[in-house]
């Protein structure tokens, strides 16, 4: 009895809204605590005890993953348990289910039960277990050939702005799910006009290897439309799309459950929604009380894995709160932090970052090998790799943190509206949709003395001498 | 001998700082700015000082009191019932004025220079005209009412142009002149400008003379031109070697043109400068950096903040990381929350500010 996992982890030519990050970074290797998202997603794979094979799949350069790929193969090695992890790479994008069909022979190679897919982009608490538990439940009963894993929206104003696009006031552009009281899914709708339900697709599935008989019939569809001279528009037959052309029948063709979940979640589509994504992974990981276990408690400093900054669970060690960290702050064990500092809350820093006096960090993300220099400060910002900035710096983005949100949501449509408008201010002057007000320095940018950078981008090897403001500077 | 300081209205150019002090009694490089024409004239042996008043608060008269005292003059308010333009108020004072024949010195309250009464007094006696402007070199001399001099006789004022459209000289009336009492019969009681009506009759007698100033001249009436003159100010105390300026070989500053007061708390690895004036018992905080800014008394400055381009108001804080810039102007009594950014705001006194300031306003 084995399962597998297949990670879907798109590709450089698509996902251009993750830009300028996505020049340094394949978007699901981005740092959320200072962890891949897509570690985040093999950690809690591992967690499910029956899985014996992780693919990723693709259509990034094979070089993107081999580093990462290795590290889990040594990993393993040491590991009683037999596991393995490969990259498939999709000859061009398949859409989100074309390359399982694609690669369906790989997938079915040793006649798995059941396999997980799940999209790279997703940042939440991956109840993969929970999941599997449900299946595993419903089973007893019945065969069942599909879980969704169903996010349970508690307050729909707030999702709605946390996800945008661009604050659409027609309803959340997500698959919609509706189901009975016992969970059986009714009603699949890919991003409806109007509020049908208050659970969306997570991204996250559940299937059978009756997946594979639904796409062949799906791919029989896609050539006769592709090859009807009669069809108005252009179809590529390579592409299948698991919402529209799988997840759509789901309901009447087949027995399909949902999986609600009612906690964090976030899809990493551009750099705020990383930013936010880091915000609710650290608030969770500091809210549950179980695990408040902090980098420098003596009773952790001795475990084996204190050096990465994770348990053994894989859960990120946070910072320890005193004068100078406002929880929840996640710093690697790595870097030199003065004693003069304000970091947090909402900060993670990467490896080997130098932190000097004076400095102030506040709901930003910096990437491993960065210098903060004395008496600088950064807000709600994103910091590239190897950057460096100078004394007396400020690097800001006025910022949609969750807080801000909280509190604009609380007072009302009126408040929202004005946020919007701020945000699509800044998207007028720096074009970028998207933008949520941050502030990104590509890698290595160096920003020099006294220099102020608002709202802006910054592409990679630039020195900013001036103060720039509602820029992208290529 | 007798002098005239031109003071007005209610300065309402320099606000929001002259919502809490009338504009003479604003410190201008650690020195309420009347104090440095009261001083200079003084020192040129004036003995008698006419203050032309739209208004007369009482702050105002008791701290002009306490200079009497000090340096040994007697000041006098002239209240103007209605503004008399900068003429009548001559008339009005005729009485002080004319008490002798001795010459009169008029000045404009907002003006700062060097003020070089004594070889102005000797030029004047020497040329024998009833008048000498004291005139200023500009570099962009179309903006102004420049002076054209006559050809045969040196210094003696020919005409004026008003804002010339071709080069015509690069002079102008820098608000500072030496008069004969015989000037105060040219002018009637009644709301008057001597620019435009007195002078012309002066140099229609060929008695108009223009004595070049030395060093620099700066009307510090807003506070863009407020800042700007604080830096020629310091630089020309620099070039003095005035012992008030902080020495250089402080850790804390840099660049120069320095001037704290001895009662300020400088804290470490601040960089402090160029052309930075900090009054009596502010406090600044560590890993401070300031430059082209002027810190009135009393204030706090909070660890890591960044000011440039600034004036902070008299009481008010300023907290730790926030940063101002663009002509930021806080009055009395403002505080500035952590991390915040304000950018050219004009902030009335007893505001608090917790949010950014991104563009120039003015803040109620």
């Amino acid at each position: 009895m084995s399962s597998k996992a297949i990670i879907m982890v798109g590709g450089d030519t698509r996902g251009t809204r993750f830009r300028p990050l996505s020049l340094d970074i394949a978007k699901v290797l981005f740092p959320i605590a200072g962890k891949p998202i897509l570690s985040h997603i093999i950690d809690s794979v591992l967690l499910v005890p029956t899985v014996t094979e992780i693919l990723l799949i693709g259509f990034y350069e094979a070089s993107t993953f081999s580093d990462f790929i290795h590290d889990y193969q040594v990993k393993f090695r040491f590991q009683k348990r037999k596991i393995s992890i490969k990259y498939l790479r999709e000859f061009k994008a398949l859409g989100t289910a074309g390359g399982l069909y694609h690669f369906r022979e790989e997938i079915l190679r040793g006649n798995p039960i059941n396999f997980f897919v799940i999209h790279g982009d997703i940042v939440c608490s991956y109840p993969l277990v929970d999941i599997y538990n449900f299946y595993e439940s419903k089973q007893n009963f019945e065969k069942v050939d599909a879980v969704i894993f169903g996010v349970k929206i508690q307050d729909y104003n707030l999702f709605l702005a946390l996800n945008g696009p661009e604050f659409s006031s027609s309803g959340a552009n997500f698959g919609t799910i509706v189901s009975d009281n016992h969970g059986k899914v009714v009603h699949y709708v890919e991003k409806p006009e109007s509020k049908i339900s208050n659970v969306i697709n997570g991204g996250i599935y559940m299937f059978n290897e009756r997946l594979f008989r639904r796409l062949s019939n799906a791919k029989i569809s896609k050539i006769s439309i592709a090859n009807d001279v009669a069809h108005p528009e252009f179809v590529d037959e390579d592409v299948i799309s698991l919402e529209e052309d799988i997840l759509k029948d789901l309901p009447e063709s087949s027995t399909t459950y949902v999986y609600e979940y009612k906690g964090f979640w976030k899809q990493v589509k551009t750099p705020s929604g990383a930013l936010f994504a880091n915000e609710l992974y650290l608030d969770k990981v500091y809210q549950s009380r179980h695990r408040q276990i902090f980098s420098n408690d003596e009773n952790k400093s001795n475990s084996a894995s204190s050096s990465s900054g994770e348990d053994e669970e894989g859960v990120v060690i946070l910072a320890k709160p005193s004068a100078n960290i406002v929880p929840p702050v996640y710093i690697h064990p790595s870097c030199a932090i003065a004693d003069d500092v304000k970091i947090g809350p909402y900060v993670s820093i990467g490896e080997n970052v130098t932190i000097e006096k004076g400095a102030r960090i506040s709901n930003s993300i910096i990437l491993p090998n960065t210098e903060i220099h004395a008496h600088s400060i950064v807000l709600n910002s994103i910091i590239s790799y190897g950057c460096k900035v100078k004394e007396w710096c400020r690097i800001e983005g006025t910022g949609v943190n969750l807080a801000t949100l909280n509190e604009i949501v609380r007072k009302g449509p009126k408040a929202l509206g004005k946020l919007k408008s701020a945000v699509t201010a800044q998207q007028q002057v720096i074009g970028v949709r998207d933008t949520g007000n941050i502030c990104i320095l590509g890698s290595n940018t160096v920003v020099s003395d006294d220099c102020y950078v608002l709202n802006s981008f910054i592409l990679p090897n630039k020195t900013i001498k001036h103060d720039v403001k509602y820029e992208i500077i290529m | 001998m007798k002098g005239l300081i031109l003071v007005g209205g209610y300065g309402t150019r320099l606000r929001p700082l002259t919502l809490s002090l009338p504009k003479p009694l604003v410190e201008f490089g650690n020195k309420p700015m009347i104090l440095h024409q009261v001083e200079a004239l003084a020192a040129a042996g004036v003995t008698d000082i006419v203050l032309a008043v739209n208004y007369k608060p009482e702050v105002m008269v008791a701290a002009l009191k306490s200079y009497e005292a000090e340096y040994g003059v007697n000041i006098t308010f002239s209240v103007e019932e209605e503004p008399l333009g900068t003429a009548g108020p001559l008339k009005l004072a005729e009485k002080v004025l004319r008490k002798d024949e001795s010459p009169i010195f008029v000045l404009n309250s907002d003006v700062i220079c060097d003020y070089p009464f004594k070889e102005l007094l000797d030029f004047h006696q020497k040329h024998g005209g009833e008048a000498t402007i004291v005139a200023t070199k500009v570099d962009e001399p179309s903006k102004y009412g420049v002076i054209v001099h006559d050809l045969a006789v040196p210094n003696l004022i020919d005409r004026f142009v008003e804002k010339p459209v071709e080069f015509v000289g690069n002079r102008i009336n820098a608000g500072l002149y030496v008069l004969n009492p015989s000037v105060i019969d040219l002018i009637e009681m009644r709301p008057t400008s001597i620019e435009h009506e007195t002078f012309p009759q002066l140099v229609e007698k060929k008695q108009l003379y223009s004595f070049d100033l030395p060093g620099y001249w700066m009307d510090v009436g807003q506070p863009k031109d407020f800042l700007s003159g604080t830096c020629l100010y310091l630089s020309s105390l620099a070039k003095k070697e005035s012992k008030a300026l902080t020495p250089i070989s402080e850790p804390f500053v840099n660049g120069g043109n320095v001037l704290i007061d001895p009662s300020a708390k400088i804290g470490k690895d601040c960089k402090i400068g160029p052309n930075v004036v900090i009054g009596p018992n502010v406090v600044v905080g560590d890993g401070v950096r300031i430059q082209r800014s002027v810190v009135l008394k009393n204030c706090q400055i909070k660890d890591h903040a960044w000011i440039k381009s600034t004036i902070v108001g008299w009481n008010s804080t300023v907290g730790r990381w926030a940063r101002l810039e663009g002509v930021t102007v806080l009055g009395e009594d403002v505080t500035v929350k952590d991390e915040v950014y304000v950018n050219g705001g004009k902030v009335l006194p007893h505001k608090s500010i917790s949010a950014n300031v991104e563009t120039p306003q003015i803040i109620m």
